[in-house]
């Protein structure tokens, strides 16, 4: 048994190790390869696996071993005269094979989901590097981001992502329809698990890089800033206060909230209506409003998804607690949610950036209609 | 030493290994490589009993979860098709479970089969399923077979014992009874041959066997040795290619194999037990590092003869992750119960911490005097509250211990454990008695019949001259008024006949224990753990019969117990018969194995000899097969 699964272990070149890295770290938003694409390497058993220091013997891949014996088996069966797979046969199994295709209904439907999210995932990397770029706006190449792109991406992001987290609750609805085997049940509500979970860890990517950006842009206003704010005492400190009191989470809504509001002019008032009163009286450019309320409404989208973000996000605006302008802070009981992001749409904003953002806009008509 | 170093940064443990080949093929037999922003992929993990007892004290149902397992499932269960979902199966190549993936490819329950054998399956085996996949046209949906070489059950970082599901198959009762026939005997070391050889793939080295002569342990060792050569004579599919060697890259560094059999000591099996891992395993039901207790609610309350109210199960998980368990489960018991004592005291001072700080935030809202105290604060509130999981583990391992650790002691105050515990340590170190071993036999409140008849047959076996027939009978007659069956007794006067013959009778060494009174810092702070009446007793142990042979065995002693062990080398071109070792060096890794089932004791004790003898200069590993601990039971 070992010698015959030797003779074809080592006919095919012992490339495991060499040809790709395994061990380096992975690319970004490559997936694992496809199990299809390794069938016939018997050599990638060989190599070290995920731990680096951990260099596992192999285990012996038998798979040309098992092909070998269906031919065996097939010239046996064709000189004892016993029909193989072929006619009548073949094609009650051909119907067979097609009849279960209808329930693959729920699967291509959770690919396609899948497949979504990995062009968001694809879209937002391709572009993080400009989007972090600091220097954006000293540099005068061609491959920079202007703020309004940044913004558009943003926009195009969250909506993308409350789509897809639409589409995962609407399968989840739907896939304990008709179904009436518990295991089938129990696979699907885990598949789609999965599929959140995806879903999130790509939004990391983009809170990631959304805090860095506002992080950013806090700091400048920070540094640009001449006097500090009259009332800051006592509001600072209900601030903080509110900050330490609820770490986990409401911290993703108020300090946000909080933060922003009081830069926001008075003229913007009346738009805003359910954001209160008390606001200090410096100037905020439309971008800076829309971050503030881009923010919340991500933070609204995600209703599905947990608040993961929220560990993101809370460092780098604790760290910015300290600026002096964190004044005009009062009582927020409720969450301003749904009103938000259909409040602030000034033209800049609707400006579409020749980044690719189109090609992506078009991608998201289907999710659309899928949904 | 230069090779210590290297050793240290090669060498995983077998745990480690195990675990890693599990993960390399529930990831379709492809290296994980962890991915942040991977895409899911989804499967299903088929397995038969043998393959679940392989996974389950390695792989938590939530580490399954993350390589994307949707379901687990058996394979002897009534399973539904699911489309679209490629099955990873993990089983050995029987008959049954053969028949029943047959029965799984025709009729089409998943979309793609990824074949994973526990051993080797055979070539006639593969044209089966080959003719199932062709009948069933589903010959493209099989897209891997492999042979895992995975048939052992890795308990510890440094243990391993063979199977779970057939140990009575390779138990000392099968191997020694006198009416086991040659074939059956031939199936048993075959059993046991395939699993220290899949051992060894995994581990990636080929040992060095030393085993004793005259023993099944050396039927064994010859069987071993013809199967490692072979397989190393043929070098294109040899499983021991420079590639895959792990410690065993430079030959210098090859391991020790040492195969014992049991009959060399069978009073420690017998022996009543004393730390925490043994206990456990000794007196409550205990296996795959899974323990399960039956909590009675309110048993205290209950009138006599009342029926106690209904019994809660519940089962814990005794894993690495458990950090007091890895610190304790060698410590004698006292020094448990007082450890879970400290943790407790720990735990509760921490939460005072977090309980206080989290007043501190309620009290200053409206004290604007206090703001500059509040910077601290919220950084001693964010790192307390960051501590939060940490403290919740805490509690949970706190939990989890003093229940197993109150059943431990339930046990040991009904059935007087420490007294026998000491009285066997005696005998067995041959200090003089200060109680009769009839008093303790007869008396009512001490021990299950069980527990008796292991005290006697220890004496029995430690004796130098066997007790007088008057006297012979007297202990008879007692234990049989305990309640005892006489069987092994039998078994053990044939035994020791026979081992008068063979060897002189293994001694134990000087061991004392001394009694150190009762701990009072338990009694004083009203702990759960009440341990009035059980004696603290503190082991001063020696070696035992098979560290010992290890010993002698690692450092190239000269020890007349050890001199005539015979030498196996597979690597060698032609095995010989001679005792004389080629390789003069001291080992650096070793492997010891029980031919007929090892213990906790035997696994404690060596690795205390480790850490005695080797504290900063080797890595060692140690692995020692265990079986069922109920040497008794098997005896009858």
């Amino acid at each position: 048994m070992a010698a015959e699964a030797g003779t074809f272990l080592l006919a095919s070149p012992l490339a495991g190790g060499g040809v790709r890295n395994r061990n380096g770290p992975p690319a970004a938003g490559l997936g694992p390869r496809s199990p299809a694409a390794d069938v016939g390497r018997p050599g990638a058993g060989r190599r070290g696996c995920g731990s680096p220091r951990v260099r596992v013997a192999m285990a012996v891949d038998i798979t040309l071993l098992f092909r070998a014996s269906v031919k065996t088996v097939k010239t046996r069966n064709k000189a004892l005269g016993v029909a193989v797979g072929g006619g009548v046969d073949g094609s009650r199994d051909e119907l067979f094979r097609r009849s279960p295709r209808p329930k693959g209904d729920f699967s291509s439907r959770a690919r396609e989901v899948i497949s979504h999210i990995g062009k968001l995932r694809d879209f937002l990397l391709e572009h993080r590097k400009d989007y972090i770029n600091a220097y954006s706006h000293i540099m005068s190449e061609y491959g920079k981001m202007t703020d309004t792109e940044r913004d558009q991406i943003d926009q195009d992001a969250q909506t993308f992502m409350r789509t897809c987290s639409e589409a995962i609750q609407q399968l989840r609805a739907q896939a304990h329809k008709e179904i009436h085997s518990q295991q089938v049940k129990e696979h699907r509500s885990a598949v789609l698990d999965f599929i959140e979970d995806y879903l999130k860890r790509v939004c990391k990517l983009y809170s990631e890089q959304r805090a860095i950006r506002v992080k950013r842009v806090v700091d400048k206003k920070r540094l640009s800033k001449l006097e500090p704010e009259p009332n800051t005492k006592t509001k600072e400190s209900m601030f903080s206060e509110k900050v330490s009191q609820n770490p986990s989470k409401d911290s993703e809504e108020k300090p946000i909230t909080e933060e922003y509001p009081e830069k926001i002019p008075a003229e913007a008032q009346p738009e805003l209506g359910s954001w209160g009163d008390g606001r200090g009286e410096d100037e905020l450019s439309p971008e800076e409003i829309q971050m503030g309320l881009g923010i919340s409404s991500m933070a609204s989208g995600s209703h599905g998804l947990e608040g993961n973000w929220s560990q993101n996000l809370v460092p780098v605006l604790t760290a910015a607690n300290r600026s002096p302008c964190e004044a005009a802070v009062t009582q927020r009981p409720e969450r301003k949610r749904s009103a938000l992001p259909h409040a602030l749409k000034s033209g800049a904003q609707r400006k579409l950036c020749s980044r690719g953002t189109l090609q992506f806009l078009n991608h998201l008509e289907p999710v659309v209609s899928f949904v | 030493m230069v090779g210590v170093k290297m050793a240290a940064a090669a060498a995983a443990s077998i745990r480690e290994r195990q675990t890693v080949a599990l993960k390399r093929m529930l990831n379709f037999n492809v290296p994980h490589v962890k991915n942040s922003t991977g895409e899911p992929v989804w499967k299903v993990l088929i397995y038969d009993r043998f393959g679940q007892d392989i996974i389950s004290p390695l792989l938590s149902v939530k580490e399954l979860r993350d390589m994307g397992i949707t379901l687990h499932l058996l394979l002897h269960s009534d399973r539904d098709p699911i489309p679209d979902v490629p099955a990873v199966y993990f089983v050995m190549p029987s008959e049954e479970n053969i028949d029943r993936m047959c029965q799984d490819l025709r009729n089409q329950l998943y979309e793609s089969y990824y074949l994973n054998f526990i051993s080797a399956i055979s070539r006639s085996k593969l044209e089966d399923i080959a003719n199932a996949a062709l009948a069933a046209s589903a010959v493209a949906q099989v897209a891997k077979v492999f042979d895992q070489y995975l048939n052992f059950i890795t308990l510890e970082d440094d243990m391993f014992v063979l199977c779970n599901q057939n140990k009575e198959l390779v138990s000392y009762r099968a191997i020694n009874r006198p009416d086991i026939t040659d074939t059956e005997m031939e199936t048993v070391m075959d059993t046991i041959v395939d699993s220290l050889f899949c051992f060894f793939v995994t581990l990636g080295a080929v040992p060095i066997i030393r085993c004793s002569r005259g023993t099944a342990a050396e039927m064994v060792a010859v069987k071993l040795d013809k199967k490692l050569r072979e397989n190393l004579r043929d070098a294109r599919n040899s499983l021991f290619t420079g590639d895959t060697l792990g410690a065993g890259q430079f030959s210098f560094q090859r391991p020790l194999l040492v195969l014992v059999d049991r009959n060399i000591d069978l009073a420690t099996p017998l022996h009543h037990t004393w730390t925490y891992q043994a206990l456990v395993h000794d007196v409550l039901d205990f296996h795959l590092n899974r323990v399960n207790l039956e909590e009675s609610s309110g048993v205290e309350n209950s009138p006599a003869g009342a029926r106690p109210k209904r019994k809660n199960k519940k089962s814990y998980d005794l894993t690495p992750v458990d950090k007091f368990w890895q610190k304790h489960k060698g410590s004698p018991f006292p020094e448990v119960a007082e450890s879970v004592q400290q943790e407790l005291e720990s735990y509760r001072a921490q939460e005072d911490e977090v309980k206080r700080l989290k007043s501190i935030m309620g009290l200053e809202g409206e004290d604007e005097g206090a703001i500059s105290m509040l910077s601290d604060n919220t950084a001693k509130l964010t790192s307390a509250v960051s501590s939060l999981p940490e403290l919740l583990e805490k509690k949970r391992l706190i939990d989890l211990h003093t229940n197993v650790a109150t059943a431990v002691l339930e046990h040991i105050k009904a059935r007087k454990l420490d007294v026998y515990f000491e009285y066997e340590e005696k005998i067995m170190s041959k200090t003089t008695l200060d109680k009769s071993l009839l008093d303790i036999i007869s008396d009512p409140d001490a021990g299950t019949p069980e527990d008796k008849m292991r005290l006697f047959l220890i004496y029995y076996i430690s004796a130098q001259q066997a007790p007088s027939e008057a006297d012979l009978e007297q202990y008879k007659k007692a234990l049989t008024d305990a309640g005892c069956n006489l069987n092994p007794l039998q078994y053990i006067k044939q035994w020791k006949a026979f081992a008068k013959m063979a060897s002189a009778p293994a001694s134990y060494g000087n061991t004392t224990t001394k009694s150190m009174g009762l701990l009072s810092r338990v009694m004083n702070t009203g702990s759960q753990f009440v341990m009035e009446g059980v004696k603290n007793l503190v082991l001063k142990q020696q070696n035992l019969p098979v560290t010992r042979i290890l010993d002698n065995l690692m450092e190239m002693k000269s020890n007349p117990e050890t001199d005539d062990y015979r030498y196996f080398d597979p690597k060698m071109l032609r095995g010989n018969d001679s005792s004389v070792p080629r390789n003069k060096n001291p080992f650096q890794e070793a492997i010891v194995f029980v031919v007929g089932g090892g213990n906790y004791i035997e696994y404690q004790n060596l690795v205390d000899y480790i850490k005695k003898s080797y504290e900063f200069t080797f890595k060692f590993t140690i692995h020692i097969r265990i079986s069922a601990l109920r040497t008794y039971q098997i005896l009858q």
